[in-house]
């Protein structure tokens, strides 16, 4: 098979550093998986199996190592960091759709204010916790948004809007960094 | 305006799509008649009070919700997912 190089979504758009908040891009795999018509259970137990982590409830984000499992939608779930295997696949449609989803890591003390420019969620500590992996609009795209601590949040918008996320990450963040200088 | 979605929570109004109300859900049977799917396809109450519509989670969970909203107060009373339970 030819040997096909992978490339970065954000390409030079990024790292990104803006007032305090920087951006950077998370290249690794990424599968969603649903569980096949009544094997919810089965399938649970072999991702267990697998990756040593609990199937992912609503709004929940899982994490172990560098492996992040998370609530995607009503229908499946996401692994990111590893590939799903054996008996797994046997009890769950698995899609690798690495190359359709843009990621992002957003850092610092702003970060919470930077979002809630772009995203109706509410963003307050006690509401967006840790550990929480919620759906959502980001501006005018179905967006993914997972809470990995207190001031660092991790970002997904299908690939094909990439510039449109820095654009608005961008926009949000000038406008976080323009009131730091206000008072 | 917020709708409680079954499974991710309290959401605001702009992660979701309106698509009318929940009389799709009651399909006629193929032999019911001209005045059942006549009903079915084209009239439609316009109640001042309860009513129960379909809404899209589209910037969400992606799941179709029956929301039972008063029309007269504008109140949202619930929220319930459609899948696996028809009317």
């Amino acid at each position: 098979m030819v040997e096909l190089y992978e490339t970065s979504a954000a390409g030079a758009g990024l790292p990104l550093e803006i007032g305090t908040v920087s951006v950077r891009e998370v290249q690794a795999p990424l599968y969603l998986l649903a569980p096949y018509k009544g094997q919810a259970a089965q399938a649970a137990s072999a991702f267990n199996t697998q990756l040593g982590l609990e199937w992912p409830g609503p709004n929940e984000l899982k994490r172990k190592g560098g492996v992040h499992a998370l609530w995607f939608d009503h229908a499946h779930i996401a692994v990111a960091g590893a590939t799903p295997s054996g008996r797994l696949t046997r009890h769950a449609a698995v899609t690798d759709v690495r190359d359709g989803w843009t990621v992002l890591d957003l850092n610092g003390a702003d970060v919470r204010a930077v979002l809630a420019h772009l995203t109706p969620l509410d963003l307050r500590v006690k509401y967006f916790k840790t550990g929480m992996s919620q759906r959502s609009s980001l501006m005018h795209m179905q967006a993914v948004i997972s809470c990995l601590g207190k001031s660092r949040f991790r970002v997904m918008v299908f690939r094909s809007m990439t510039q449109t996320l820095l654009h608005d990450l961008t926009c949000a963040m000038e406008s976080v960094a323009a009131r730091a200088h206000l008072v | 305006m917020r709708i409680e979605c079954p499974l991710c929570g309290t959401r605001d109004r702009r992660e979701f799509y309106y698509s009318g109300h929940a009389t799709a859900l009651a399909r006629p049977a193929p032999d019911a008649g001209a005045e059942a799917w006549d009903d079915y396809l084209h009239n439609r109450e316009n109640p001042a009070g309860i009513t129960e519509d379909l809404w899209h989670h589209e910037f969400g969970c992606g799941a179709w919700l029956a929301v039972r909203r008063d029309t007269v107060s504008h109140a949202v009373i619930s929220a319930r997912l459609v899948k696996g339970n028809q009317l």
